[in-house]
């Protein structure tokens, strides 16, 4: 246990299994309370000059300014210069332009005051009571994303640009720093850490080892494993920080007397149990009664000790856990687990009653504690049901969209052989093809250069193995295009609409396509260079077939835009149902509560609580 | 000419490819093309399709930013099509036009790809929202036809208590 | 113990600093609620300690549970995941238990509302888990339906 008043801090950093550099730089300097996590970023090591650079410049910035300006203000301002030193130092190099940094700092003003700062998406996070938050909000694309509104938070996990950064040091001269003040309350843990950590672990296990009460340089090294177990793929870098212990106080009294109290009355919780019908749940099936008390019954007594010892959450969390998830991968239901929470939550209850009974104020604390417990497994057993429910959700939307898929392809009408396509060109061409600006190019070429390119489509022919049809169809409607003389635009668009043809809209249908436009263009480069011709012919007939290729690429992309508009659509339209549909939920819901607080100020006062309500669900 | 001096030539156009007088910015539009032909030229110019992660990565910046798929293709086009005016005009050595011209396709077809990559995943995206909203829209009715249930009955209750 | 009324009543008098020490907390109690601006949060919290305070006056499970039914399904339409809405709604009680037992001076009445909103706060829980786990099943069901449906379409 800390001596009361001193803070302990340890800090840890590791390159990772893939990188070669270690662009992550620490700051952890007790003397002036000042610690930071930075993560650098830019190619040829430019990343870890860049985090070097910052954190020395926040350092002495604090080291000089300390005091002179108020806390908050320091850490904003150190990071600011910080931010500028990153900023003209590329500025005088060419090869470190675009090189920056994440920063999380915290100052500690005293042992129970904290001011953090930080840009970018390296972390601060706080275990109090056993729970993990997390205390800063990622600077990143998405995440601004949704603060506007324009993505939804479960979206923002998945999105494919979760990475991509908002703010960081040195990508302007300044930087726009979130600071926040925190009160520590005795044992609190503050964690800094690079994205290394929690790009590679959960949030549950990060919780579990910061709340395992080891020593703070343990947790750090530790979690630091954590990343390289989950695969290492980035520098990882930690920093935990613990608040001082408290003075004996109610805690202090739950920690020893209570905690003893509580083993010390394990049999009555077993007992209980056991009266319950805990042995006859069909998650213990099969295991003899004396087995299925020890397994369950004894191991959640055990793990409420442990968190009463530790003023923890971790044990009873982790029991939760083991409980639920092995019975649901076995195909268990919900209502088994609530069935055995329920028998355990009452032999709790009878234990808290019993001690109270023989010690009024021990009892008392216990009971909080206890319930308190409780609610940790009903949050461990939350996040699990959470979770099925999401891939519950995901193979629904996959088997959906399966039968969708289907079903478009087997109603979309495909060119028969022959059918002139062009008789089915839209009015609307596709969208690139609308700037005026866009000069004309590819046009009116010579018999000479006609003929050349001829030759090097029958070169690129020949050397194509006969099972790459698609590619050759790609060849055919690069003739069509460059043959064209209006400026390619309507030659290439008709021709994309022929290539594209009926597929379905995700990658198996249509990355197909530009791997096939990748190889034509490949086999017509190398190509061009065995035509016999004068070099300039070589080079405009390499122009004329570039600019086609370039054409048809591109009106393919245009048609597989407008392919995907109408998902989008579609999208909206069920966005304006469920917001008429959460107007009327909301003011059914105001009814209700006007009703519910009349309610409530009519019920009968000498009743027992929980025996007043009638209404039922 | 060698690449390095065959970069450095084509890096003096710029200013009319990109038409920065026009602009005005440090980075006016279709900037991720040309910066990833300059380093496509630096490397030999080889035609070697989806290498340059930094194009990737700037095309999935401006679409996550929020500009249009159309506007980054549309962007690249008209960078292209600039490139293959400015490469006849510049260069006279066909066999630097044709290394230049290769590149500049490579490029240009490589943020094709990434804009049509895009799109399929927002499509995907879309459509899985779409369903996940029609699941909160059944359980938003289920909720209404239970707040219905509730009100009733509290209705009844207050009455009832009243008498 | 007390009679309700009175610790109804407590909490009644209590409620405003509650409010206050959940918005100043908010980001650091969830992200969700860090991204709302003062007005939203404000209701929204203020909806949940309403009815908190109604829950404690009349023990009614019933409504209760058509309370949390309720505001899960409206964070479900706001993409709010139930184990988020879950670790919110228990920061709620757990901040209004903890603001009793400052603000109690250790006096027995502040000591007994500090246990029962922390035994509201895990019938809350429990309840919510319950919500979750009839949704879940439902959802099963429709995985069900779809997958029997798909094993049709391809014979």
């Amino acid at each position: 246990m800390t001596q009361p008043g001193a803070m302990r801090v340890a800090g840890d950093s590791h390159v990772g299994k893939v990188r070669t550099t270690n662009e992550d730089a620490l700051i952890v300097e007790p003397r002036m309370g000042l610690y930071a996590v930075l993560d650098g970023m830019g190619g040829a090591s430019a990343g870890d000059v860049a985090a070097q650079l910052a954190r020395d410049t926040i350092r002495d910035f604090v080291l000089h300014r300390r005091l002179t300006l108020a806390p908050r203000a320091l850490v904003e301002a150190a990071i600011v210069a910080g931010s500028t030193a990153v900023f003209t130092a590329a500025q005088h190099h060419r090869e470190r332009q675009g090189m920056g940094t994440t920063v999380v700092a915290c100052l500690v003003v005293d042992p129970t005051h904290v001011v953090i700062g930080h840009v970018g998406d390296s972390r601060a996070y706080l275990l109090r009571g056993g729970r993990l938050q997390t205390l800063t909000r990622d600077h990143t694309v998405v995440e601004e994303l949704v603060d506007r509104g324009l993505l939804a938070p479960e979206e923002a996990e998945r999105h494919p640009y979760k990475n991509v950064l908002s703010r960081n040091l040195g990508a302007r001269a300044d930087a726009r720093v979130d600071t926040l003040e925190l009160e520590l309350r005795p044992d609190d843990r503050l964690l800094l850490c690079s994205d290394g950590l929690y790009g590679y672990a959960s949030a549950e296990a990060i919780q579990y080892l910061l709340g395992s009460g080891d020593a703070p340089e343990h947790v750090a090294r530790d979690l630091i494993e954590l990343a390289l177990r989950g695969g290492g793929g980035d520098n990882v870098s930690t920093i935990v920080l613990e608040a001082p212990s408290a003075a004996p106080s109610s805690t202090q009294v739950v920690r020893t007397s209570g905690a003893l109290a509580w083993w010390q009355h394990r049999q009555r919780f077993l007992q209980v149990a056991d009266d319950g019908g805990l042995t006859r749940s069909p998650i213990v099936r099969g295991l003899p009664p004396h087995e299925a008390l020890e397994l369950v019954a004894l191991s959640l007594c055990q793990a409420i000790y442990h968190d009463l010892e530790k003023s923890t959450g971790v044990n009873v969390w982790t029991f939760a856990q083991n409980l639920a998830a092995g019975w649901f991968e076995r195909g268990g239901e919900w209502r088994a687990v609530r069935g055995i929470v329920d028998i355990l939550g009452t032999a709790a209850q009878a234990v808290v009653d019993d001690i109270r009974a023989a010690a009024p104020e021990l009892g008392f604390l216990l009971d909080v504690a206890v319930s308190r417990a409780l609610i940790v497994v009903e949050l461990a057993l939350g996040g699990l049901l959470a979770e099925r429910l999401r891939q519950v959700d995901a193979d629904v939307i996959e088997l959906h969209t399966a039968q969708l898929a289907t079903l478009e392809h087997t109603t979309q009408e495909s060119p028969a052989l022959g059918e002139r396509v062009s008789e089915r060109f839209i009015d609307r061409p596709t969208i690139p093809f609308l700037r005026p600006d866009r000069p004309v190019t590819g046009s009116g070429e010579s018999a000479e250069v006609m003929n050349a390119i001829g030759k090097a489509l029958t070169i690129a022919r020949g050397r194509l193995s006969p099972r790459a049809e698609l590619v050759a169809q790609v060849f055919l409607a690069l003739e069509t295009v460059a043959g064209d003389s209006g400026g390619n635009f309507a030659a290439a668009v008709v021709s994309a609409r022929e290539l594209y043809g009926a597929r379905s809209v995700d990658n198996a249908g249509v990355m197909p396509l530009f791997d096939a436009f990748d190889k034509a263009r490949i086999l017509v480069a190398s190509s061009v260079q065995q035509l016999r011709v004068l070099p300039p012919v070589r080079a405009r007939v390499l122009r004329a077939l570039s600019t086609a290729h370039q054409r048809l690429v591109g009106a393919t992309t245009g048609l597989v835009l407008e392919v995907v508009n109408p998902f989008t659509e579609r999208l909206r339209d069920a966005q304006a149902v469920t917001s008429e549909l959460r107007d009327a939920v909301a003011k059914a819901e105001r009814q209700r509560a006007d009703l519910e607080r009349r309610f409530a100020t009519i019920v009968d006062p000498s009743l027992p609580w929980g025996a007043r309500g009638t209404t039922e669900w | 000419m060698a690449s390095v001096n065959l970069t450095e030539a084509v890096r003096v156009l710029r200013d009319e490819v990109l038409d920065t007088v026009r602009h005005g910015d440090r980075d006016p539009p279709g900037t991720e093309v040309f910066e990833a032909l300059l380093r496509a030229l630096s490397i030999g110019g080889d035609t070697v399709p989806g290498l340059d992660l930094a194009l990737h990565d700037a095309v999935a910046r401006r679409l996550a930013w929020g500009d249009s798929e159309e506007a980054v293709l549309a962007d690249a086009e008209l960078v292209f099509d600039r490139l293959m005016v400015s490469t006849e005009r510049a260069f006279r050595d066909p066999a630097d036009q044709i290394v230049v011209i290769e590149a500049a396709t490579q490029v240009a077809v490589t943020v094709s790809r990434v804009v049509a990559m895009a799109a399929v995943a927002r499509a995907g995206r879309d459509r899985a929202a779409r369903m996940r909203d029609e699941m909160s829209q059944h359980q938003l009715k289920e909720v209404l036809e239970r707040q219905k249930a509730a009100i009733e009955r509290l209705e009844h209750e207050l009455k009832q208590d009243f008498r | 113990m007390s009679t309700v009324p009175t610790l109804a009543r407590s909490y009644e008098a209590l409620r405003p600093k509650v409010l206050q020490r959940l918005l100043e907390l908010r980001t650091t109690l969830d992200p969700s609620l860090g991204r709302l601006d003062d007005a939203t949060a404000r209701s929204q919290i203020g909806a949940v300690l309403d009815h908190l305070g109604n829950f404690l006056a009349t023990g009614d499970r019933g409504l209760h549970r058509a309370f949390l039914h309720t505001f899960l399904a409206m964070r479900a339409a706001e993409a709010q995941s139930p184990a988020s809405v879950l670790a919110m709604l228990v920061a709620i009680g757990d901040t209004a238990a903890q603001v009793s037992q400052d603000e109690g001076a250790g006096t027995p009445e502040s000591a007994e509302l500090t246990l029962l909103l922390t035994r509201v706060t895990a019938s809350t829980a429990r309840a919510v888990n319950d919500l979750i786990a009839e949704e879940l099943a439902r959802r099963v069901g429709q995985h069900g339906e779809l997958a029997g449906r798909s094993r049709e379409a391809k014979r």
